[in-house]
């Protein structure tokens, strides 16, 4: 009796502790992957009116292409047609490439572009020029592609030029017989650009005993350029020369390029493409021997002139529109900075 | 089988308590888990609501705060730069509205670098001429987003809802006027947001499994759904609810496509947008569902344990009286000597006691029936030997041959008849009990014997009730008082003596009188006799008043101490003996 009694309870034990409700959530929540559905496009601005000449700079914060959009500005505003100037904020090729969709999108009238990454922006170009867009490049161009023509320095010749200065500062200062090294500084080695540039160069200078120590890239960033060269200078200070196939190191206030400037007190000798406001300020303090500029107006100015006459029919013959050049050298620094304007920009 | 069947016997005791056992359990349990699952299932909906609206709640606060902070950076960027910039834009100052456009570059940048989800900010002049971080373009006057603008006070801002902009990002914006003195018309001040901000508000949230939050505008067309979802049917039908157009607030329930959907929203203040949280309603069944499970389980449970516990107090509460019962069959089987086993102190032990007792009595009972039915037959063996004494039959035989003698044929043969009549209800075919009637034949015929064997010294006379003839007697009761009344009465008389019997119905009892007017007896005597017959005194001589103490036992052993005779006599008067019987109708078949 006793017995039974216990099983009794034991049984009741167990069955009030199964029902026991250990569960209390009813309500998960769970973490999914984000997942978004377009669901509306905005209409394309109208364009029927007036024909849009759209420019594709490699970046918005590099300032030597103001002066060539200032130009731009001008030329489109007496043509009547309207001009924009896209890029991405800081340099980034594939954001390059998304402005220039939209634009294939949008079917701007003509395309103007500085291209970043010329392997990947053929493909586009040819697909833009497919839907009819006409397209050009200006200062970095895309040979392979079916550009129209492509305006802006001829970079061989640049490359060239700025090698003849450095061998004549070489010859003046008489070390030609030496065995001298040389740093280069390019923006992104594989810019075509960058490229002939520096070929120009290496021709120019094959009279002497070079031997390039490094190339730096400085990825076409201003603000990093400067810190790249004076960190590689605090590091590496044993080369003579110094070619910088773009201006960017030079951007930034002087004062703060201590061992460069201790290398250039040194006897380095340094020739820097490109003549700003900045540069030649930068150079008159001691910081560069020889510049050779580009003409950024000019390419404003025949990039919208041709863009222009192609789309309104008229035909443009030459694939390859150079620019000029311009020298700057200590005599001459003081009169560049009297003609240029000064950037109130950095 | 049989004994399981026995088992469940439908009209037991046990069989009906368990029933009571059960239903005074069960419909309060039942009751109670049908109460607790409707509440539970009242308190889940109630819980599913309250949880979306609060999850609504948030997104909305989410989504204010960040607009909010929005408005913030579009109070900072209406500054001197922009306006300086607008300005020379206005006036086509190509030359001088570099530095600003460079400027304004950098800020965006800064603001961007430091807002996270923001994706752009424009400033769009008057000719859609647009600065933002992608450069400077053209943008389309006659979006309805800039007449929305135009529309409002500087102070004010508009959503608008998430779109694919021109640059194929997927943003919201949100949108002021910029006015100036210095400026002909407004300006248009945008600042675009990735929706990846709404897809971290809303995408973390799960309603259930499936459920989820998106938004709507106010003309019901989605416009950013974060959920990869296979219903777009079911979408429509959504937004194009009326519930959902014109209320501010509210929940409802609706089908689409066999599919149940709680849908719970809020049109959001500072967007105008519905958010909007949909649940499916089959998620919340599989909890009820499993809460119903549980209850049945829990039921289902419940009734076996109390089957159990019920089966189990039956046993206790029964097992007493089924012990009781099989001892009372076994009894009736003439076990008399068993005896229920009381264990308990309760109602079924004292009746087990009682039980016992009355087996005590029973027994006691049944044991004096026998012992009384043994004495009977011996009293009656010797009534008989008593009575048919051999002298009597010699002496009655002695008279038949001296009337044959003397050639007195007639009487011979009467008092042959007589006395074979007499020994024929002497023996009455072995019956015990037989009719008064026969009883009164009997002392007739004794009477012709004993009148001519005393020479008609007396006279009989026999009064007896006709009603009474059909009552039974045990037999052989008149003849020894009878024969008392002669010898000891009516014999030694001078004068010619009388016998009466007389028989009548009284009081409820049978009075048989034999009343003799003989010598009678001394009051003491009497008294002696009497006291005898009613055991008051006992008598030194087992063969004392043997004939009337015979009969007095015989009448008292068959029907009871109450029954009986008793003496009245007077000296020189005669004698009076009175039988009381029972009045039982004779019944031939009970006594064979």
């Amino acid at each position: 009796m006793k017995n039974k009694g216990c099983i009794l309870l034991i049984i009741l034990l167990i069955f009030v502790s199964a029902c026991e409700n250990r569960q209390t959530t009813s309500i998960r929540i769970s973490k999914n992957k984000p997942h978004e559905q377009a669901i509306y496009k905005e209409p394309l601005p109208n364009q029927e009116k007036e024909k849009i000449i759209s420019f594709v700079t490699k970046s918005l914060d590099n300032p030597v292409f103001i002066e060539a959009k200032e130009e731009a500005e001008r030329v489109s505003s007496q043509l009547g047609v309207k001009m924009e100037w896209l890029a991405p904020m800081v340099v980034d090729s594939q954001e390059q490439e998304k402005i220039v969709e939209s634009l294939i999108e949008r079917k701007v009238d003509g395309i103007v572009i500085s291209v970043l990454d010329t392997k990947k922006m053929t493909p586009l170009i040819n697909k833009a020029v497919s839907k009819g867009i006409k397209v050009a490049t200006f200062d970095s161009d895309a040979p392979a592609s079916n550009r129209a023509f492509y305006v802006g320095t001829d970079n061989y010749e640049l490359g060239k030029e700025s090698g003849e200065s450095l061998v004549k500062i070489v010859k003046e200062k008489n070390l030609h017989h030496r065995h001298l090294k040389v740093l280069i500084m390019t923006g992104v080695k594989e810019s075509v650009n960058m490229q002939e540039r520096i070929e120009g160069f290496k021709k120019a200078t094959e009279e002497l005993d070079l031997e390039i120590v490094d190339m730096v890239e400085s990825f076409d960033d201003i603000n990093r350029a400067s810190e790249l060269l004076e960190n590689y200078v605090k590091e590496n200070p044993h080369f003579d020369l110094f070619f910088s196939a773009g201006a960017w190191p030079l951007f930034s206030p002087p004062e703060g390029m201590i061992s460069y400037k201790r290398w250039k007190e040194n006897g380095g000798i340094a020739v820097i493409v490109d003549t700003f406001y900045p540069i030649v300020y930068a150079a008159n303090k001691g910081l560069a021997d020889a510049l050779v500029g580009q003409d950024f107006h000019e390419m404003g100015r025949l990039s919208v002139e041709n863009m222009y006459k192609l789309i309104n029919g008229d035909e443009v013959k030459e694939t390859m529109i150079y620019t000029g050049l311009e020298f700057g050298s200590p005599h001459n620094y003081e009169e560049l900075l009297k003609r240029k304007k000064p950037w109130e920009i950095k | 089988m049989k004994k399981w069947l026995k088992w469940i016997d439908l009209y037991s005791i046990r069989t009906k308590m368990i029933v009571c056992f059960l239903a005074l359990s069960l419909i309060p349990l039942l009751i109670l888990g049908y109460l607790s699952y409707q509440y539970y299932i009242n308190d889940l909906q109630n819980s599913v609501n309250v949880y979306t609206n609060e999850v609504i709640e948030r997104v909305d606060k989410n989504i204010e705060t960040y607009i909010l902070d929005i408005e913030n950076i579009l109070e900072i960027y209406d500054d001197y730069y922009t306006i300086q910039y607008l300005r020379l834009n206005e006036a086509g100052d190509i030359d001088g509205i570099q530095k600003y456009t460079v400027r304004l570059w950098e800020t965006i940048q800064l603001i961007k670098n430091m807002k996270s989800d923001l994706v752009d900010i424009r400033i769009i002049s008057h000719t859609g001429e647009t600065i933002s971080a992608q450069g400077v373009y053209w943008s389309d006057r006659n979006d309805p987003f800039f007449a929305n603008i135009r529309n409002i006070d500087e102070e004010e801002f508009v959503v608008k809802s998430p779109y694919i902009d021109m640059f194929n990002r997927n943003v919201f914006s949100i949108g002021k006027k910029i006015l100036s003195p210095s400026l002909s018309e407004p300006a248009y001040l945008i600042i675009d947001i990735d929706v990846s901000l709404l897809n971290r508000i809303v995408n973390d949230i799960k309603l259930g499994e499936k459920g989820y939050v998106y938004f709507t505008d106010r003309a019901g067309e989605v416009k950013f759904f974060p959920v990869d979802t296979s219903h777009p049917k079911f979408i429509k039908e959504l937004m194009n609810n009326d519930r959902l157009l014109n209320a501010e607030k509210g929940s409802f329930e609706e089908k689409v496509e066999g599919n149940h959907y709680l849908v719970n929203f809020k049109r959001s203040e500072i967007t105008g947008w519905n958010i909007i949280g949909v649940t499916y309603a089959d998620e919340l069944n599989a909890d009820i569902n499993k809460i119903r499970q549980l209850t049945l389980v829990i039921a289902v449970g419940s009734l076996l344990v109390v089957v159990l516990i019920s089966v189990y107090l039956t046993n206790i509460l029964t097992n007493p009286i089924r012990d009781l019962r099989r001892t009372i069959k076994r009894f009736a089987d003439d076990n008399l000597a068993i005896r229920a086993q009381v264990k308990t102190n309760d109602e079924i032990g004292q009746l087990a006691s009682s039980f016992n007792d009355l087996m005590n009595r029973i027994q006691w009972l049944v044991q004096k029936t026998m012992d009384d039915q043994v004495k009977i037959r011996k009293i009656e063996m010797k009534a008989l030997q008593e009575l048919i004494k051999p002298h009597f039959v010699y002496n009655t035989l002695d008279s038949i041959i001296g009337l044959l003698e003397q050639e007195r044929i007639e009487e011979a043969l009467d008092l042959i008849e007589a006395l074979g009549m007499f020994f024929r209800t002497s023996l009455s075919h072995g019956k015990d009990i037989i009719l008064i009637d026969a009883e009164v034949e009997h002392i007739r015929n004794y009477f012709t014997i004993q009148k001519f064997r005393f020479f008609n010294r007396f006279d009989t006379k026999v009064e007896v009730d006709e009603e009474i003839l059909n009552y039974e007697t045990i037999k052989l009761i008149l003849q020894p008082l009878v024969e008392n009344a002669i010898y000891h009465g009516v014999r030694l008389m001078k004068k010619k003596g009388l016998i009466e019997i007389r028989g009548k119905e009284k009081e409820g009892v049978v009075v048989l009188e034999v009343i003799d007017n003989g010598v009678g007896m001394s009051a003491e005597k009497v008294n002696h006799i009497n006291n005898v017959l009613t055991g008051l005194e006992k008598t030194e001589d087992e063969n004392e008043y043997f004939g009337i103490r015979n009969v007095n036992e015989r009448i008292k052993l068959t029907y009871g101490i109450e029954y009986g005779i008793y003496f009245k006599s007077k000296p020189n008067e005669g004698t009076s003996v009175t039988i009381i019987l029972p009045i039982v109708k004779y019944e031939e078949e009970s006594y064979v």
